[in-house]
């Protein structure tokens, strides 16, 4: 062992020199487009920059605080965002958690409803929108075809309203669940069949098991999995993006926060600064979070290992 | 892994070059919508004509993308509507006005001045004007005119084209009179109607509101509070929704669904439209229709009542531009006596205030067979849009599109006006709220 | 026994509740391609009512701003020269991760892993300043993939080097007998060794670049350079006259849609195992 950690410098030098053959590039991509453009963005945070500004001047912490208490849109698209990522996140969990229990059981037909709760995800991404917009359009979609055939009468018009139209895109995402459950699925496969065995052996019916093993086994994972769909959740763009026209349409009623920001940085006039300053506050939030995840997944681990 | 690098770095140095020679040209841009492809050619040869710069257009594409490409535009359209939300991309055009002898803001219709200025500064350059209009085809009246005739009342030698002293009333019986249809299996089936539905645009509606004496946004509100559960309100709406869903002796136009199945003006099958958007007569002298123009009418009772529109098509010049001073000639001479000469061959009514004598004073033959006076009278009484940033988000995003719930009848439909138009009003007002606190 | 068996035939119920939901927006899409324009705008039939599926198709290939060849090889070129950027950089700065040592390697690569938590949004404000300013937005799609030449993709770094760790150490230390360079090994035996893994890169490329809308968004303005991302929105707006999209003609948007949708379809079809593997596991990733 000791033989092994000492170094000669020559051998050092000769791996240090090859690691950079091998990995410089990336140590250049890292200052290129990560320390770069963070540290950019933080200059031009403090700065009124657009793109068609032919001066630009210094604010200090101004954007910053404009942001925080004079600029509706900036909280309402972030408390948008946070109700969408969550109900979202926690919607497929819960329907990718059911169905991958239930594809775990040793039932017929798994392999072929596996490939129907994925086949969503054969429609590209800059089409989904399309699809769904017609699925739930007011007058001419199947949803609200399927709901009078049931006997409702007052429709929602879904996307078309400012009232229903986040809760159409909640629902649309949550239809997304197929990922998901691939995932859950691995994991539960993943729960050693002997623990099982022991349980039947000691005669606990199959509700016991599931009380005793599979949900002890499987609510860390939920926790450890809320806060990390929440994350992503906050950065989704395409669907909000072509359910709101690009602008949260109706009526900012989509205004999830990558859009605003989008909207703010690259279109006109190009608030570049405020938009820095606007992403910022954003990473904040995600690093708050990120840090919450992180001291409930040591607790979630300790919890499990005992 | 040497020669990758170096082939990159040369692909790269070569896409370089060849980015920045796409931006050596020295022609003028300017960024059109769509609907303008081809109307502004004759003006642009007549600029190169005469100082020897090429002007070319992009027609329909979104400005913000064109950015930083060979075709951003050093001329960028905008309008006495979007102006507020605009204003920062363009140059301040005050000092080159007040230094150049050729030029002054007088000259121009003043409520379209005051709807372009900010904080005392210009911005952009009226081109033409918009005004609200009663459009009708001709050869549909000609075609109907025993029925109008009748409708109406009229003597056999009077013309049954539509009057400037018009009423509701006498729009709604002509409109009737113009509408055919056949019944199948208990359903009436129209082949033609008297007048469009407008539910893309707020400018029916808003017209149909301010001629019975209301108004959108509360008065001192700073246009954070409307006001559409008025009474007038109430009944414009119940108005506009009769004319499409009313019984055979009040319909005279398409609801929702049969609009969407092409009755429309523009297809030669509907005989009146409320037009605001001058751009149209291009369309509609393309498309071969015999039409021509009358002032609004007005609610039976109230020949004085305003509502009609007035908005103006402007133009700034880019802060981005390199060409100021070429871009500012060129909008000089489009905004002044020669561009407004030219457009007018293109159906567009430039924005000076001596505009009606400049075309009298064309030649016979360049003269345009319509009743232009109407233009003029509309644009005298007509009123500019409120001035609001949010306002045409709002009225797309809110009003129309729960406006239109009232346009058709089955799944979704609502039939109830007063109450549709509360909820609007929630609506809308919790948006302002949520805006503005 | 019989029990069981009962409790297992609830399980369908679900089962088969969900599988209608996930397949309703397929049917609905092929459903609605078969509608004439007509019933797809204004009527919300279970089953087309109309059988116009080939004028439906007619009218989509044959609309001018439709070049549907042209933008499959746009999207085709972004996704190769991004997925060879990505492929090689990051394979090889795995691999140096993966079997060089020297003192502070993990710090770095640790650096490398937190970028991972950095918001695009953050990210992409300066870059697009940078391709405005210097006038190359729009060249070659440049933006679009020109990171991908730095091994920016730091997941596919460290995707790279767990598979590589697993690397057999008496092979590569035999080969480094027989004086073999390091990129020798790398190219001969460690690449050969791993191709699953580069599938799986190309394929979630694939399948990124393809469905990708930001960059487009953000990139992409003119006709020619349009991308399959662009194909939709044509068919979406062509009745959106001024303010409305009341009218949308859904039967060319559902065309159009399959269209996008033929080369995933083809690849689901011949690699389905790996394909699911892939999605999901870039579903952690995201």
């Amino acid at each position: 062992m000791k033989s092994k950690n000492t170094f000669t410098k020559k051998a050092f030098m000769k791996d240090y020199r090859f690691f950079l053959m091998f990995a410089g590039i990336s140590l250049v991509g890292f200052l290129l487009f990560y320390l770069y453009p963070i540290i950019r963005t933080l200059m031009l945070s403090f700065t009124d920059k657009t793109i068609y500004s032919l001066v630009t001047t210094r604010l200090g912490w101004d954007n910053y605080v404009y942001a925080l208490t004079k600029d509706p849109l900036f909280f309402e698209s972030i408390k948008l965002s946070l109700i969408f990522a969550f109900t979202s996140g926690i919607m497929v969990l819960i329907t990718s958690l059911v169905l991958a229990m239930l594809l775990n059981q040793k039932v017929r037909f798994i392999g072929v409803f596996r490939t129907i709760y994925f086949l969503p995800f054969i429609i590209p991404s800059f089409a989904v929108g399309a699809v769904y917009k017609n699925l739930f359009h007011p007058t001419s979609g199947l949803i609200n075809s399927i709901l009078s055939f049931v006997g409702f009468t007052d429709l929602p018009a879904w996307y078309r309203t400012p009232d229903t139209a986040l809760l159409t895109m909640i629902l649309i995402s949550s239809m997304g669940f197929g990922v998901k459950m691939l995932v859950f699925l691995a994991a539960l496969q993943r729960i050693p069949e002997d623990y099982y065995e022991v349980a039947r052996l000691e005669g606990a019916t199959p509700m016991q098991q599931f009380k005793k093993i599979t949900l002890p086994l499987i609510t860390p994972m939920v926790f450890f999995n809320i806060i990390l769909i929440t994350i992503d959740g906050l950065k989704a763009f395409n669907l909000a993006f072509v359910m709101g026209n690009g602008q949260g349409f109706p009526a900012n009623s989509t205004l999830l926060f990558p859009i605003y920001m989008f909207m703010t940085a690259f279109n006109m006039p190009f608030r570049l600064g405020y938009a820095a300053a606007m992403a910022y506050l954003f990473f904040i939030l995600i690093l708050v979070l990120t840090l919450i995840h992180f001291l409930l997944s040591r607790f979630y681990v300790e919890k499990d290992v005992s | 892994m040497k020669k990758i690098v170096l082939l990159i770095g040369m692909l790269g140095l070569f896409l370089g070059i060849s980015g920045c020679q796409n931006n050596l040209s020295d022609t003028l841009r300017i960024a059109l919508d769509i609907e303008d492809e081809g109307r502004y050619d004759d003006l642009f040869t007549l600029f190169y004509e005469t100082t020897g710069i090429t002007v070319s257009a992009t027609y329909g594409q979104d400005i913000s993308k064109l950015i930083s490409t060979p075709y951003e535009p050093d001329i960028i359209k905008t309008s006495t509507v979007l102006i507020d939300a605009m204003y920062q991309i363009f140059l301040d055009m005050t000092p080159l006005i007040d230094e150049d002898p050729d030029i002054s803001l007088d000259q121009y219709h003043d409520v379209l001045i005051d709807a372009l200025m900010i904080d005392g500064k210009i911005y952009a350059l009226p081109t033409s004007i918009n005004t609200s209009l009663l459009y009708y085809n001709k050869s549909l009246f000609d075609q109907e005119a025993d029925a109008i005739r009748l409708a109406l009342d009229l003597e056999p030698t009077e013309s049954v084209y539509p009057r400037s002293d018009w009423t509701y009333d006498d729009y709604v019986k002509a409109g009737v009179a113009l509408s055919k249809y056949q019944m199948v299996g208990g359903n009436r089936v129209y082949s033609q109607f008297g007048a469009e539905t407008q539910l893309n645009w707020w400018g029916e509606w808003l017209v149909y509101l301010n001629h019975m004496g209301g108004s959108f946004y509360q008065e001192n509100t700073m246009n954070r509070v409307t006001a559409i559960t008025s009474e007038a309100a109430i009944q414009a709406t119940t108005f506009f929704r009769q004319k499409s869903m009313g019984d055979a002796s009040e319909k005279f136009a398409p609801d929702a669904i049969e609009s969407a199945s092409s009755y429309s003006f523009l297809s030669g099958n509907v005989g009146m439209i409320f037009g605001g958007h001058m751009g149209d007569w291009f369309s509609y002298d393309a498309l071969g229709l015999d039409w021509d123009i009358q002032v609004l009418p007005t609610p039976v009772g109230r020949p004085d009542a305003q509502g009609g529109e007035i908005s103006a098509d402007a133009f700034g010049i880019s802060v981005r531009s390199k060409k100021v001073t070429e871009a500012f000639m060129f909008l000089k001479m489009w905004a002044g006596e020669a561009g407004a000469i030219q457009m007018y061959e293109n159906g567009k009514i430039g924005a000076l205030k001596n505009m009606e004598a400049l075309i009298l004073a064309l030649p016979e033959h360049q003269q345009k067979p319509i009743n232009l006076s109407a233009v003029f009278q509309a644009a005298e009484i007509a009123i500019t849009l409120p001035r609001e940033k949010d306002f045409s988000k709002v009225m797309r995003e809110m009003v129309m599109s729960e406006i239109y719930k009232l346009m058709y009848s089955g799944r979704g439909a609502e039939t109830d006006v007063a109450l549709v138009l509360s909820r609007i009003k929630t609506q809308v007002d919790q948006y302002y709220r949520n805006l503005y606190g | 026994m019989r029990k069981k068996n009962q409790a297992r035939a609830w399980v369908y119920i679900p089962l088969i509740f969900f599988a209608i939901i996930a397949l309703m927006p397929l049917y609905y899409l092929i459903i609605t391609a078969f509608k004439d324009l007509n019933e797809a705008s204004t009527m919300a039939t279970m089953w087309p009512k109309s059988n116009a599926l080939i004028e439906n198709i007619r009218f989509v290939i044959t609309y001018p701003d439709y070049k549907v060849v042209r933008m499959f090889f746009n999207t085709m070129f972004i996704f190769a020269l991004k997925t060879l950027g990505t492929v090689l950089t990051c394979s090889l700065a795995a691999w140096g991760f993966a079997t060089f040592k020297f003192p502070g390697k993990n710090i770095i690569f640790f650096a490398l892993l937190t970028t991972m938590m950095i918001p695009g949004e953050l990210l992409g404000i300066p870059i697009y300043e940078f391709f405005i300013s210097t006038g190359l937005k729009e060249v070659a799609y440049l933006p679009l993939w020109i990171s991908a030449w730095f091994a920016t993709d730091v997941f596919m770094i460290f995707m790279f080097r767990q598979f590589f760790q697993g690397m057999p150490k008496p092979l590569i230390e035999a080969a480094r007998m027989d004086g073999y360079g390091e990129f020798r090994i790398f190219f001969k035996i460690v690449v050969p060794l791993n191709i699953p893994v580069f599938t799986t890169v190309i394929l979630l490329y694939f399948i990124g670049t393809y469905n990708d809308l930001y960059g487009p968004a953000l990139y992409i303005s003119q006709k020619q350079n349009w991308v399959m991302a662009n194909s939709i929105s044509i068919f979406e707006n062509l009745y959106k006259s001024g303010s409305s999209d009341y009218i949308v003609p859904w039967n060319y948007v559902s065309v159009a849609s399959l269209i996008a949708m033929v080369p995933v379809v083809f690849l689901f079809s011949f690699m389905q195992k790996r394909f699911m593997e892939s999605v999901a596991g870039g579903g952690i990733k995201q």
